[in-house]
């Protein structure tokens, strides 16, 4: 049988370690094996290697599916960046014969060779099966049904649809993180900006100021729309902007106020009665006004 | 006066049509990528409509020099939406890397280049291992940040790629 392996990427190894700590921790209390994928590198992320060549991109994250197609494994992502390069990777070299046979041979030199078969996925694509819905609904020992998220899906697990085998039937009304927040009683209603792109990444890189337009955009339509009592997203990059921006926002008169923003996987472990030590000051206030444990 | 080094101006027009879109002369400005484009929304000067129509009439000294591109995420929003096919997201790559080859990148993706080439990870973060035991994980993860033989696989792909002979590692 298949089994998962885990691809941290850079993001979540080393600036926000707290999500891979609740994703292990959520992948143990529901039974699921994860094995890690050793000697795993940077996907590599599109500002890197794909923006100077295409070919050193391919064969640099076909090397990366190699890894898990040794030990005959699908790749579970917690980075929505990590899943769009490697399913971008995966879909054009299965698509075009020419580039499966160019980057094999590049790959050749390292004693690797990429097949296809191991599909990608990501976390919350793997969480949104029925059967592990069921399973997590049965360990739920804190039910949030007095709590209001805006989900943030995040740009890269919405297009290309075409490309994303589990698909919301409109990415611009995207519902698979609603009906997970859902699943743990939660009111997760649709806010206008809701598919509207955080301005993490290139954007925030190249000029923040520009960035933080489509961010204060984003954290305005939550606000008056559906005033939430947090943000839920299932995306590294877009956990580390909308609360390291969204405090640099208030501080500079922006915005007015600081909605606690969680990585799906830590609220999940929270809901099933795990203590996680690693939450931050306004993720603590909310724990504390909302969990009974 | 701009100075590609290793294209001239047909050959740039070719490369555009060969690694970014086949399809670039069949875009009529309708506006449907710019409509949904975080670059365009974040108020960048160029994007990829206005990029499109300055390679189409072959207007593209401003566009080569300007920083434009590299705020694109990638996000496909644009390729989902055109009418057209033109792809636009391939464009703003070929855009990208006929720039890469001039040299004229942002200072955040030459580091995370040459940090891919020496740890195996375009970011990382020494503070990492401090907030990883807190964490009750590995100080450092079981990825190529720990692994030398990983280090050298890459080092291998990218010194034998045409980066490699930038000069960049």
């Amino acid at each position: 049988m298949k089994k998962n392996v885990f691809f941290p990427g850079c993001n979540i190894s080393f600036i926000v370690p707290e999500i891979e700590q609740s994703i292990r921790k959520t992948f143990e209390l529901i039974k699921f094996d994860i094995y890690d994928l050793q000697g795993a590198s940077c996907c590599p992320t599109w500002g890197t290697v794909p923006s100077f060549d295409k070919n050193t991109w391919l064969t640099i994250s076909a090397r990366n599916i190699s890894i898990a197609e040794q030990m005959n494994s699908d790749i579970i992502t917690g980075c929505n960046s990590c899943f769009s390069i490697l399913n971008k990777t995966r879909n054009l070299l299965i698509d075009n014969k020419l580039l499966f046979k160019e980057i094999n041979k590049r790959l050749n030199s390292i004693n690797k060779q990429f097949i296809g078969t191991s599909e990608i996925f990501h976390i919350t694509h793997i969480l949104s099966n029925n059967i592990l819905i069921n399973s997590i609904k049965e360990k739920i020992v804190q039910n949030l049904n007095k709590v209001i998220i805006a989900v943030q899906p995040g740009c890269h697990l919405l297009w290309p649809a075409n490309e994303i085998k589990i698909r919301e039937k409109n990415s611009f009304f995207p519902d698979n993180l609603i009906q997970l927040c859902i699943c743990l009683g939660a009111n997760a209603p649709h806010y206008s900006k809701i598919s509207s792109c955080c301005g993490a990444g290139a954007l925030q890189n190249i000029d923040q100021e520009k960035s933080f337009i489509i961010l204060k955009e984003k954290l305005l339509s939550m606000k008056h729309e559906i005033n939430p009592h947090i943000i839920v997203t299932g995306c590294s990059s877009c956990y580390i902007q909308l609360q390291r921006s969204q405090a640099i926002l208030r501080k500079q008169n922006h915005i007015n106020f600081e909605i606690p923003v969680f990585y799906y996987t830590q609220l999940l472990c929270l809901c099933m009665g795990i203590k996680l030590v690693f939450l931050n000051e306004h993720q603590n206030k909310f724990v504390n006004n909302f969990f009974n444990i | 006066v701009l100075n590609i080094t290793k294209f001239d101006r047909y050959s740039i027009l070719e490369e555009f049509i060969n690694n970014g879109s086949q399809n670039i002369f069949k875009c009529i400005q309708c506006g449907a990528c710019a409509s949904v484009c975080p670059v365009a929304r974040s108020g960048y000067k160029f994007y990829c409509k206005n990029i499109i129509k300055k390679i189409q009439i072959g207007d593209i000294d401003e566009i080569l020099e300007d920083i434009s591109p590299w705020a694109c995420i990638f996000c496909y929003r644009c390729n989902d939406i055109c009418p057209k096919n033109v792809n636009p997201a391939d464009v703003i790559f070929a855009l990208r890397r006929i720039q890469a080859n001039d040299l004229n990148i942002p200072t955040s993706s030459i580091s995370g280049i040459t940090d891919l080439y020496s740890k195996g990870h375009a970011i990382y973060s020494d503070k990492s291992q401090q907030i990883r035991t807190k964490c009750g994980l590995n100080p450092i993860p079981e990825t190529a940040i720990n692994d030398h033989e990983a280090q050298n696989e890459i080092q291998i792909l990218l010194d034998e790629s045409p980066i490699g002979e930038s000069g960049f590692f």
